[in-house]
């Protein structure tokens, strides 16, 4: 038997420690943002209404863009109150440049949504997306009702005189009123075009899966690399929520994305960002750090959905963009480092899932007798040094969960006992909770390397019926 | 905090469809607000989270460093209290930069 073990950890152990290190490499770069640049993270400083009086605020339309699935609407209504609570701070003040619009393919919602702020101290309109309706290039999907809103603009829908522009939220999106001022305060000064903000995930949080809250509890540290991401201009990375672009920009590049090879971009959000690099450079970028807040998915088969969505699209992506003539006009060194740097992030994903499986296996040995070799000050079995990296990369990865579970039930409602509680929680299971989110960016990669190139457009589901009803359809 | 609404049949809905949209638009999904007091339930579920959260760090950070000091320290009990002490430190680092990113964004300007 301790030979098999010693064959084991000599078979897996080599690999798992690279493998290991390539993580955490990439983790590295999220704790290096948080270490020396947290100060740029978020805006701490406190915006009041009577400080925007005295600021030349531009026009800001808050885009909520939807299928209109089951169970949207009520989130829905939960973001566009927020922006209705800022309006009642100063009715005439805010409906002079403050308007919300929901992009829809339901026209139910989008008639619930007009009778409910009908009286709204600021505008908010719906804007039904057409069944029939089809963009130049046949784009699909989520960009296609963003491309429609765009046209619609184009044709003078909700024109403002002066400079606006779009805050583009998901479905479950909140801005609270302090966050919003800070925005406005932030884009009155601003001459960057597309901006982006943290997002934590604090809503319905304890409706949530433990496995989905510790899942995550991974994406707030994320957000301090997507500072610097968005601060150096190279899109690497570009979320479609807390986007906040320029309206006249985003009405002349368009969400006219196409397709590849016959099949809809899933990931719009990132050939947009893509689009505006290649065409615009990366003076246009910045960061906002005005915070928003979204709601986890409610189980482990919506958050398996919704990361293998975010990495095929990805895949889409760069593979649009390596096609791309415009692209191909970049310096080598910056498509090089576009195209490898989001393989990289992608390849560290999804290499999780295999390394977190196999440590299943191998940590209880490893540390059962690095335990032994220290009682019997016996040999050990690794160097010190390579001891030392891999405690730095479990400090690396545990601190990155510990960090984003305390951001994501900081504004949870919740007493300081069950905040520390979920806190540890999500801790205790990241190791499943990592297993489960890899093996989704692993599953995608597999079938985008085994040709399989088909996407659908299923809005993870926003109440915890919608769900089970997704669950139970097999969607 | 918005008026209730109503929704007519005649407005091209059906009667059940009419009462669902009703539902959805008169329903406040509420924002999380500050709790009150934890009970004793929850006290004792919270100290065995941490338990098994510092246990979890014990494995993947503890254990590592422990072994990684040995080689510099060479004795058993210095290897755990620095290597206890090393964690803890890097934690109320990290906590310190959370609470100054949040500091003051909690506060509601006049």
């Amino acid at each position: 038997m301790p030979d098999l073990i010693d064959s084991a950890l000599m078979t897996l152990g080599p690999f798992l420690f690279v493998a290991v290190s390539v993580i955490g490499v990439r983790m590295a770069g999220y704790w290096l943002s948080f270490v020396f640049f947290w100060r740029r993270y978020r805006r701490r400083e406190a915006v009041t209404t009577t400080e925007l009086r005295g600021l030349d605020v531009p026009f800001v339309k808050i885009q909520i863009t939807t299928r209109g699935s089951d169970g949207s609407t009520g989130v829905i209504l939960r973001g566009i109150r927020n922006v209705v609570e800022l309006g009642r701070e100063d009715p005439a003040f805010y409906r002079r440049f403050l308007s919300v619009e929901v992009v829809t393919e339901s026209a139910d919602q989008a008639e619930t949504v007009r009778r409910v702020f009908h009286d709204a101290p600021i505008a908010v309109d719906a804007l039904v997306i057409p069944a029939n309706y089809e963009t130049p290039a046949g784009t699909g999907l989520k960009a296609r009702g963003l491309h429609y809103a765009v046209e619609n603009r184009r044709g003078l829908w909700n024109r403002k005189s002066g400079r606006t522009f779009i805050v583009h939220y998901d479905e479950e999106s909140v801005m609270v009123p302090e966050e919003l001022r800070k925005l406005m305060k932030i884009l009155s000064g601003t001459s960057k075009q597309v901006l982006e903000g943290p997002i934590f995930y604090p809503l319905e949080y304890l409706r949530a899966s433990v496995l989905c809250r510790s899942m995550e509890a991974n994406r707030p540290i994320g957000c301090y690399e997507c500072r610097h991401v968005m601060e150096s201009g190279v899109p690497l990375h570009l979320h479609g929520s807390n986007l906040v672009v320029d309206e006249a920009l985003e009405n002349e590049l368009g969400w006219d994305i196409g397709s590849l090879d016959g099949q809809p971009f899933i990931a719009e959000d990132y050939v947009f960002g893509m689009n505006a690099f290649t065409k615009y450079g990366r003076d246009i970028f910045d960061w906002h750090g005005c915070l928003m807040l979204e709601q986890p998915p409610f189980s482990v088969h919506s958050a398996f959905k919704q990361r293998y969505r975010w990495i095929f699209g990805v895949l889409q992506g760069i593979t649009a963009a390596a096609r791309s003539s415009l692209f191909r006009t970049l310096p080598l060194r910056t498509r090089t480092g576009l195209l490898w740097g989001t393989r990289f992030r992608i390849t560290t994903f999804a290499l999780g899932a295999i390394v977190g499986t196999l440590s299943l296996l191998v940590v209880p040995l490893f540390v059962a007798r690095a335990i032994a070799a220290l009682i019997l000050d016996d040999v050990p079995l690794i160097p010190e040094a390579a001891s030392l990296w891999l405690a730095v990369i479990g400090a690396m990865w545990l601190g990155s969960v510990f960090v984003g579970a305390w951001h994501n039930v900081a504004d949870a409602g919740l007493d300081r006992w069950t905040r520390a509680a979920e806190i540890a929680r999500a801790v205790a299971v990241a190791p499943i909770a990592g297993i489960c989110e890899s093996s989704a960016a692993l599953w995608a990669v597999v079938g985008w390397v085994s040709g399989k190139r088909g996407v659908a457009w299923i809005p993870t589901p926003k109440t915890k019926q919608a769900d089970l009803a997704s669950i139970r359809n097999g969607e | 905090m918005e008026p209730s609404i109503g929704f007519a049949v005649g407005d091209g809905l059906t009667a059940e469809t009419a009462a669902t949209a009703a539902a959805v638009a008169n329903e406040e999904l509420p924002m999380p607000t500050a709790a009150g007091k934890a009970s004793l339930k929850t006290r004792v579920a919270c100290l065995a989270l941490l338990f098994t959260g510092a246990l979890m760090a014990s494995v993947f950070i503890g254990v590592p460093l422990a072994a990684a000091l040995h080689g510099v320290l060479d004795q058993l009990l210095p290897d755990i209290v620095f290597a206890a002490a090393i964690t803890a430190e890097l934690a109320l680092m990290v906590v310190y930069v959370i609470l100054k990113t949040e500091k003051s964004v909690r506060v509601i300007p006049a």
